[in-house]
């Protein structure tokens, strides 16, 4: 655990002496408005203070399961025999005894100030008896997360409808719900400094390869951050190849998703405070794949994914293509289609490569434009592109309409790979090929495919070789990426 | 000690190995057996595939008697330390040698047939760019990659061959043996060139990770080679006919023939492009050879540091081995080949006797 705050030694122990254990909770959590230091007598006349916060804690909860059982008549009278007995016998047992009369499932005994703050920072209760060098922790959390909806990032026609939320106990809920099995492990641990984000490692004992999973913790203690705001900041952290613009986990917000990868022995990191969880290792063709290709019949699925392969080229060549065939080798275009590119591209006054540019970025624009626009303004986002970039400038002699309907495909392509984060990076990859493409022709294109493919050669996702099961060639491995229904399979 | 940790796989090195025989042989060696053999040069890589054989053989029986050490390694065990320095420095001054001439052999064709007005150091410069930077990330990425580009290229040379079925004229292939066999085996003398070429099987050998069906594959691989330049000199024979040794680059001219649907044509620019990959392939291998051998001979830990200043030392290379497109022409002849011969040929086999000769004296000592 992350020290909290080095103000008071936090590993000290509470003592015996409630003023005291006070003053020390005081000094760490005093200038907090929030944090409700409640101290009263309960029913048998014992001093007690009751420490929580008032943002995370269900309030009305506390005075009814724990404040009123506290103070009422009736606990007097029912646990004079157990406090002395507690008084007795010490702490060890002395949980146990007094939560008898308390109404509730979750509690946790603290000894520690660092432990306490914890909890009580997690919107656990703190209760603290006089006389007694132990507090207890109940669990009380206000529900403030949002309803499990339809994750709007990865829609499938068929297939379940829940996505993950913000809240990791509905995540985990969600998961545990997939599967009712002992062999799925949920290891908690906490991340960042000041956030104390708390990290969860899914993962199915008995897939998994365990060199593994020690692999994934020991990356995970050497993370040391300020903050976790969303998966991003941990994906970031403990990738192999952390400058690369391919993304070496999935983020999903499908339980499904998580489920299914977990059977086929990867692991996920479930993050608090996030919809969007981690699965990993991955190859470039998990970036292709869709949760939807294993609830359909195999050979559309077979289909769609080969559709999907070939559109994620496009979305990368296409307009480097155009501008390199346009330039360079128009004797390959047909003379028919030759003609009427010539004719379009008359009145241009760019080259093909200023021109591809041109809307290339145009459109990025358009499109980051529709993104961060409230969405009764994106319509006319898209009005005013479609207007002003495809009618406009095409009638205006500014670009050719070839190249609109290049850009367009593009466009299209680039929608058609299902992971979010991978579609950007054939974005990004676009530019740099194009201006090869401008530059050297299709000897510069392949170039660049050749810097790709290098690139992706030599990267790794926690030690599964991102062009797996192709390079290095594994036939069983090819046989499993385009079957499209190797989960059912394993389980049989 | 071996100056790179990765590891390949047998079936890896066996792909690796095609591009690095094909990728050139396929572009300039028919015209030059034609020039030899006439009608019966589809026979002479048959011929010269007999090299290949020893070279394999050679390469496996050298890494038997001294396992998990390169060539210029071993060589140091088997001459004694000084010889051997000297077998290797004759390597480190042949290969960039000849690492320059498949640079400058891409450089020409691409020139030639692509980008006529771009300056060869830009052409060439690029490509030895993008090798050095796959040589640096070490065999495991040039084994992939390779694996990646050869099922691109393969593809290719299919799709080529099937579609050129319809204009192939096969009354060309008589009449045979006109003159007797000898033309026939003196044409194989090209295809021989760069079947010894297989001799980097031996520096590559103790990357690989699993050897125990290692023979096999090398066959296999030898096979397929073998296989494609037949078949290529076939096609350029029934295509071109009697005009083969006339162009420096036939298959390029069968790749004209070539019309989908009356639609797609001219895409002589396509196949030159994916042969960029081939011709990357094979400027990797050698590159990466130059620079383990540069790091093993001076005693190196690591390759990577070297592996920049050899790259460019070989662009440099590409100039100096040749003046112009005639010098290539003459390189690439008879004389050009038994040069090549002598150091992938000639010296493994002599490095092989003395190995053998070494046991023998060791075996009747002891």
């Amino acid at each position: 655990m992350e020290p909290i705050n080095n103000k008071a030694d936090c590993k000290e122990q509470f003592t015996p002496n409630l003023a005291t254990n006070h003053a020390l909770l005081q000094e760490v959590l005093g200038d907090n408005a929030d944090i409700i230091f409640h101290g009263f007598h309960t029913g048998n006349h014992l001093s007690a203070l009751c420490v929580y916060c008032s943002s995370l804690c269900d309030t009305e909860r506390l005075e009814r399961q724990l404040l009123s059982p506290m103070l009422g008549d009736d606990f007097s009278s029912k646990s004079d025999a157990d406090t002395a007995s507690f008084k007795s016998e010490g702490y060890n047992s002395s949980a146990s005894n007094t939560g008898l009369h308390v109404p509730m499932s979750s509690i946790q005994n603290v000894c520690t100030i660092d432990q306490a703050i914890h909890a009580i920072l997690n919107g656990q209760a703190l209760l603290l008896l006089e006389e007694q060098p132990i507090g207890r922790a109940y669990s009380l959390p206000k529900s403030t997360s949002r309803a499990v909806e339809e994750p709007t990032a990865e829609s499938t026609v068929r297939g379940p409808r829940e996505g993950f939320t913000e809240n990791l106990s509905v995540n985990l809920s969600l998961l545990r719900k997939r599967m009712k099995t002992p062999s799925l492990k949920l290891i908690s641990s906490t991340q960042g400094q000041y956030t104390n984000t708390e990290i969860v490692l899914a993962y199915v004992e008995g897939i998994i390869d365990p060199a593994l999973i020690k692999e994934v913790q020991s990356r995970l203690r050497k993370l040391k951050l300020k903050g976790v705001m969303e998966s991003y900041y941990i994906e970031k952290g403990i990738a192999d190849a952390q400058y690369s613009p391919f993304p070496q986990m999935i983020s999903t917000e499908r339980p499904d998703v998580v489920a299914a990868n977990l059977l086929e022995g990867r692991f996920a990191l479930i993050i608090d405070g996030t919809p969007f969880s981690l699965v990993a290792p991955v190859s470039i063709f998990s970036m292709l794949q869709s949760p939807e290709d294993y609830y359909e019949n195999r050979y559309m699925s077979l289909f769609v994914r080969w559709l999907r392969y070939i559109f994620a080229v496009i979305s990368v060549m296409l307009p480097s293509a155009y501008v390199a065939i346009t330039t360079y080798h128009q004797e390959m275009i047909p003379t028919v289609l030759l003609l009427s590119i010539s004719r379009a591209r008359e009145e241009i006054p760019f080259p093909a490569l200023v021109e591809a540019m041109i809307m290339e970025i145009a459109f990025e624009a358009l499109r980051e434009a529709g993104v961060r626009l409230p969405k009764q303004v994106g319509a006319a986002v898209s009005i005013v592109g479609a207007l002003i970039i495809g009618q406009a400038a095409t009638s205006a002699g500014i670009v050719s309409a070839p190249m609109v309907i290049i850009v367009a495909l593009t466009g299209i392509a680039s929608f058609m790979i299902p992971r979010y984060a991978a579609g950007i990076v054939s974005r990004l990859l676009r530019f740099p090929i194009m201006i090869l493409a401008g530059t050297l022709g299709l000897v510069g294109m392949m170039l660049g495919v050749i810097v790709i493919v290098i690139h992706l050669s030599s990267l790794r996702s926690f030690g599964m070789s991102y062009l797996s099961p192709f390079a290095p060639a594994s036939a069983q491995g090819v046989n499993k990426v385009q079957r499209c229904h190797d989960v059912e399979e394993h389980v049989n | 000690m071996l100056t790179d940790k990765g590891r390949i796989s047998e079936v890896q090195l066996a792909i690796l190995l095609l591009p690095t025989i094909l990728a050139t042989s396929i572009l300039s060696a028919p015209s030059m057996t034609m020039h030899y053999a006439g009608h019966d040069m589809w026979l002479s890589p048959l011929w010269g595939s007999t090299i290949g054989l020893v070279v394999i053989g050679i390469s496996l029986g050298i890494h038997r008697l001294y396992p998990n050490k390169t060539i210029i390694q071993s060589s140091l065990q088997i001459l004694g330390w000084f010889p051997g320095k000297l077998f290797g420095l004759a390597y480190l001054f042949y290969l960039p040698h000849l690492t320059g001439l498949i640079i400058r052999e891409y450089g020409e064709f691409i020139a030639n047939n692509v980008l006529p007005r771009t300056p060869l150091f830009v052409v060439m410069g690029t490509m030895v760019i993008v090798c050095a930077l796959n040589v640096r990330l070490g065999i495991e990425v040039v084994g992939r990659t390779s694996q990646i580009f050869v099922s691109i290229i393969v593809a290719l040379l299919l799709l080529t061959f099937l579609l050129l079925i319809k204009e192939l004229k096969p009354q060309e292939f008589l009449p045979l043996f006109e003159d007797g066999p000898l033309p026939s085996i003196l044409g194989s003398i090209p295809p021989a060139a760069w079947f010894s070429e297989y001799i980097v099987i031996a520096f590559l050998l103790p990357y690989v990770n699993r050897k125990r069906k290692i023979g096999k594959v090398m066959i296999g691989s030898l096979l397929f080679t073998t296989i494609t330049m037949i078949v290529t000199n076939l096609v350029c024979l029934f295509l071109i006919g009697d005009l083969t040794d006339s162009f420096a680059f036939p298959m390029l001219i069968a790749a004209r023939y070539i019309t989908i649907a009356d639609f797609l044509q001219h895409i002589e620019a396509v196949i030159v492009a994916v042969w960029i990959f081939g011709i990357f392939v094979k400027i990797s291998v050698f590159l990466y050879i130059f620079s383990t051998t540069t790091a093993e001979w001076f005693g190196l830990n690591d390759y990577k540091p070297v592996v920049a200043p050899l790259s460019f030392l070989c662009l440099a290379y590409s100039y100096w081995v040749v003046s112009g497109h005639p010098d290539i022409a003459k390189l690439l002849s008879v004389s050009g080949n038994l040069y090549t011969l002598m150091f992938l040929f000639g010296f493994p086999v002599l490095l092989y006797g003395c190995a053998l000769m070494r046991k023998l004296l060791k075996g009747g000592g002891g």
